[in-house]
């Protein structure tokens, strides 16, 4: 009996000899997840009521000014205004689609203009609360004599502004 | 009474040899570490990094293969830098070694949520050796990171790599 367990405990150290060397690493891994961007129009772009002079080009900037065709004013011009959210401090950029868009009054049309010139920024920055506000102008084309009425764009939407980080 | 002495001397025997059983089963491990002079160590070089993700409100994935290319799904990359993690081996007196990866780790925000790593892959995959005369190799590690919708924030875990030389 003796023998045997004497044998069985050589045995064992000689497997223990033979063991296998082992190392274990403890490692880590990072990742940042930015919140979802979201983009909402607050202001659909007003060019106010107007009674035009002369034909011409009339804009209502980013900034809110105007500028271009003589026109006499009765309203209050406001650019497009979306309201962007995010993850705080990040930057994102804004993409307005090229848009060459026919405004009607339902039996007559003008032209309406706006893409990238037109934004109060391309280059934005969410502030710390994780929240921006991108503006959007555009142009449009009048007549002198033209047909009253309020023109719009079909299905109220002229067009597309894009964010992304 | 001389019986008595050599069935006390028997268990005497028995004792020692019980007790020197258990030992060398309680030695093992510690000798596995170095015994004739055979050890692998596994020193972290770079963290498996997901860099900065924006993903879709319907969640996503994006998995790192050990070679830096990725594979996304409804994720993707904004900033900062996707690699792999990056160990190295050295081995005394050894050759080959094999790699046992985590089947998942967690990584955690500060603000309590969790994303799921899986995936693991590596390489070398599944045995690796190392060269003399350096006796140093380096092992690549990837991995799939699995986030939910609505996930945001800094995140960051553990996960453990164990090597074992068999040659």
């Amino acid at each position: 009996m003796i023998r045997r367990i004497a044998l069985l405990t050589a045995g064992m150290l000689l497997v223990s000899g033979l063991a296998f060397a082992q190392a274990t690493a403890t490692a880590n891994a990072t990742v940042e997840i930015l919140e979802e961007l979201a983009i909402l129009n607050t202001q659909q772009l007003d060019f106010g009521i107007l009674s035009v002079n002369a034909d011409g080009n009339y804009a209502v900037n980013a900034d809110g000014t105007t500028n271009g065709a003589t026109v006499t004013q009765f309203g209050t011009p406001l650019p497009a205004s979306f309201a962007i959210t995010g993850t705080v401090n990040r930057a994102f950029s804004v993409t307005i689609s090229n848009v060459v868009a026919t405004l009607t009054n339902g039996t007559n049309t003008l032209t309406f203009l706006t893409n990238n010139n037109w934004a109060s920024c391309l280059s934005c920055q969410l502030d710390g609360t994780g929240a921006a506000t991108v503006n959007v102008g555009g142009r449009i084309s009048l007549v002198d004599g033209m047909v009253g009425g309020i023109y719009e764009a079909a299905g109220g939407e002229a067009f597309t502004v894009t964010v992304a980080y | 009474m001389e019986a008595v002495a050599r069935k006390g001397h028997r268990f005497f025997i028995m004792r020692s040899l019980v007790i020197l059983i258990l030992m060398s089963l309680a030695s093992i491990p510690a000798m596995a570490q170095g015994n004739s002079g055979r050890t692998v160590t596994i020193d972290p070089v770079a963290a498996l990094s997901f860099g900065t993700l924006a993903v879709s409100p319907h969640g996503g994935s994006i998995a790192i293969n050990p070679d830096g290319s990725t594979m996304q799904a409804g994720a993707y990359q904004v900033g900062g830098v996707i690699a792999p993690a990056q160990f190295q081996i050295e081995v005394k007196n050894g050759k080959t070694y094999t790699i046992i990866l985590p089947s998942s780790a967690t990584l955690r925000s500060a603000s309590g949520g969790a994303l799921t790593l899986d995936s693991f892959t590596s390489d070398p995959n599944g045995v690796g050796t190392v060269e003399k005369p350096s006796d140093i190799g380096q092992l690549l590690i990837g991995a799939r990171l699995n986030i939910p919708p609505g996930a945001s924030g800094v995140y960051q875990g553990d996960y453990f790599v164990t090597v074992t030389l068999f040659e």
